[in-house]
């Protein structure tokens, strides 16, 4: 049962975009986008913080939005894997080398994982190989897709190099 | 859920008003462990949540003279890559490093760590190892400060009265040469897992190898954190060698069983200790040939 004296208002960026919605004290970030914004992009996969798969990037750095209360929120800058991608729809070409790569197999990890890889190479565009491991290291992939994961992973550095 | 009221603050005295009250507050920072907690319904009903997430002046790392402080509400990420600590703590910086993942570490807090206790809490050895005081304030604004081994009483369980809310944590700074470090954490896999055990180590040798200062702590080795202080001592004065190092980590392996007994574990951590213990102290120690 809801307790709509309990509620109370809170305001983000999300994806560029200003808004804002009535929320109760428990609700989490997660529960904002998924719900109040439709973004369904982002996934619920654990719920406490372990499989990465509701990654996004809360004022710069990755989150697990189960974790983070809305109200926590309130005021900060969000990405969701529906911000990612160009102004007229054209995919990043992290996302395109995740298609290019073979990395999406039944796809639930990949928003997750392309959110941590932005991350990733907005601080180190050329990273090594354990630079990666440790980036995605908060992300699981069931169907044990890492090896395209990582591939993909150097070919979007090598390609967002290229056109520097 | 049992939240009855959600208060966002931004200022240490905001926070304090909110803990006199005859039902009193919970702090949350960062979530990692509380909203688990929340939606596991283990925090009990009509709680009032104080989100202290965005108090600034309980996020800084500062120099304070020889005094490194972290302020409660820093993040392991911060942490993990500042300079300041790698310099002057040696090891909490690999310790901050080694919490969860990336996302838990954009997150949750040093403050967290320490007042949530558990047996493997990554920086809660380091900690000790630092010989770091608490500093804490209650509702009417007086300031406590203790060692960390002293507000660690017990698994889960510290010192902090309802009314007090943990400010900082502060240590003496090991920059400038003497002292070495070590931090090994004992796990399962490399990230997003509880750690099995951790060993924090600081050491200082004069020119001739007598050891100086030892300091051993071991994170899910004791049933209340603490230092292996006996151990300590029995290196403490002496040339560091093979012999010694083995008897110092066979005096850790005695205080383990003097203070948790023998347990289901034990086949396994008593044999691990010892080991990692030795291997540890001799990469740290320069030894008599």
């Amino acid at each position: 049962m809801e307790h709509k004296e309990n509620k109370t208002a809170v305001s983000m960026t999300v994806n560029g975009k200003h808004i804002q919605a009535e929320v109760l004290p428990e609700t989490r970030l997660l529960d904002v986008l998924r719900e109040e914004l439709h973004l369904l992009g982002t996934k619920e996969g654990c719920s406490i913080g372990e499989c990465g798969a509701c990654t996004v990037l809360m004022n710069g750095r990755t989150v697990n939005a189960c974790m983070v209360l809305a109200g926590s929120a309130d005021g900060a800058e969000i990405m969701t894997i529906e911000g990612v991608c160009g102004p007229e729809g054209e995919l990043h070409p992290i996302q395109q080398a995740f298609i290019d790569a073979g990395a999406v197999h039944c796809g639930f990890c990949t928003p997750g994982m392309i959110i941590s890889t932005l991350s990733l190479l907005m601080k180190n565009p050329q990273p090594k190989d354990d630079q990666i491991q440790e980036a995605l290291s908060g992300n699981l992939c069931r169907c044990t897709g890492y090896h395209q994961i990582f591939k993909a992973v150097r070919l979007a550095s090598e390609r967002m190099h290229r056109k520097e | 859920m049992g939240i009855e009221k959600y208060i966002q603050v931004t200022s240490i005295s905001e926070v304090l008003s909110c803990l006199g009250g005859t039902s009193p507050a919970r702090i949350i920072c960062g979530g990692t462990d509380m909203v688990i907690s929340l939606r596991e319904g283990s925090l009990g009903e009509h709680i009032t949540l104080v989100d202290i997430s965005r108090v600034k002046e309980l996020q800084q790392i500062t120099q304070d003279g020889q005094d490194i402080e972290i302020g409660a509400a820093a993040v392991m990420a911060d942490i993990a890559e500042s300079s300041c600590i790698a310099e002057s703590s040696l090891i909490l910086h690999h310790a901050a490093r080694s919490v969860g993942s990336p996302q838990i570490r954009s997150r949750g807090t040093i403050g967290g760590n320490i007042v949530t206790s558990a047996q493997c809490a990554d920086t809660i050895p380091a900690l000790l190892a630092l010989d770091a005081q608490i500093t804490l304030m209650n509702s009417e604004q007086s300031v406590r400060t203790l060692p960390i081994s002293q507000f660690l009483t017990g698994p889960k369980q510290t010192d902090i009265r309802n009314d007090e809310l943990l400010i900082s944590v502060r240590f003496p700074s090991l920059a400038g040469g003497v002292y070495r470090g070590s931090y090994y954490k004992l796990i399962r896999r490399a990230a997003v897992a509880k750690s099995r055990m951790s060993f924090a180590l600081i050491s200082a040798q004069d020119r001739q190898g007598i050891v100086e200062d030892i300091r051993i702590s071991i994170g899910s080795a004791l049933s209340t954190h603490g230092r292996f202080k006996e151990a300590e001592k029995m290196l403490i004065g002496k040339k560091a060698s093979l012999d010694a190092v083995e008897k110092t980590a066979e005096c850790c392996v005695s205080q383990v069983v003097e203070q948790t007994g023998i347990r289901w574990s034990s086949a396994y951590k008593l044999p691990v200790i010892k080991d990692v213990l030795c291997r540890e102290l001799e990469t740290l120690l320069e030894m008599e040939d």
